[in-house]
């Protein structure tokens, strides 16, 4: 069991950076001094993607994270208009439109 | 009834982002927060459904009594429920009014859909992996 101290958490601005973490296996079993969210950030995740997924024929599929870099490559190529989209920066008109699908995939900060 | 729809974050629904899937996340973001005399003028028990319209859509949430709302405003957490009926005119601030929106309130027996069958009616498609 490794035992981590000073962990930040990742999830919000407050960026809490007293965090104590235990690792086993890789994988973290216990956080301390996390709040609510925290907690759930270091030890949930159940239906976390474990690979990077790609819809082909209207199905995900599981790929390598060499086709997930090289099909955004694509995508960005081919793109006349993209819409990047979910950043610090990101204007609330992209919002709108991304926003139902990053409800899903992300977060709005 | 005309409302106006406040939508914000909760510690139930930032805890249970981290599993949207989860009946937790479908169970939080879809429930609405009504004043108690505001439920008594609707018609509406707790635990009773609403159907809440906008200019751009409807959606059916879960009715909570909430003394704490300012008569005449209904709560909702971030979400896709909610998002799915705000609009995207931001009077040229570069900000939806997800915090200030014209609704209107009515019961409804209507069942609430997930935030799974919600994006499925966007065009989703649902992942079943691990």
């Amino acid at each position: 069991m490794q035992e981590i101290k000073d962990m930040v958490c990742p999830f919000c601005g407050c960026l809490c950076d007293d965090i104590t973490l235990e690792v086993e296996n890789d994988k973290i079993v216990s956080a301390n001094n996390c709040c609510t969210i925290g907690n759930a950030k270091f030890l949930g995740g159940k239906n976390r993607l474990k690979t990077p997924i790609k819809k082909v024929d209207g199905a995900w599929v599981e790929i390598s994270y060499d086709e997930a870099v090289e099909t955004a490559v694509d995508m960005l190529l081919d793109a006349d208009r993209p819409l990047l989209f979910g950043w610090s920066g990101t204007h609330g008109e992209a919002q709108c439109v991304g926003g139902p699908y990053e409800r899903n995939s992300g977060r709005r900060h | 009834m005309k409302f106006i729809l406040n939508t914000g974050r909760t510690i139930r629904q930032g805890k249970y982002i981290e599993n949207k899937l989860g009946q937790g996340y479908a169970e939080e973001t879809s429930r609405c927060q009504i004043h108690p005399l505001d439920l008594l003028e609707l018609g509406v028990e707790e635990g009773e459904n609403v159907l809440v319209t906008s200019a751009i859509g409807e959606v059916v949430l879960m009715a909570v009594a909430d003394e704490g709302l300012p008569k005449g405003m209904a709560f909702v957490s971030y979400g896709i429920h909610c998002n799915s009926i705000i609009a995207a005119c931001t009077h040229g601030t570069g900000m939806p009014d997800y915090k200030i929106h014209e609704v209107e309130i009515s019961p409804t027996s209507e069942d609430r859909k997930t935030p799974v069958e919600l994006l499925e009616q966007l065009g989703g498609v649902r992942y079943a992996g691990n």
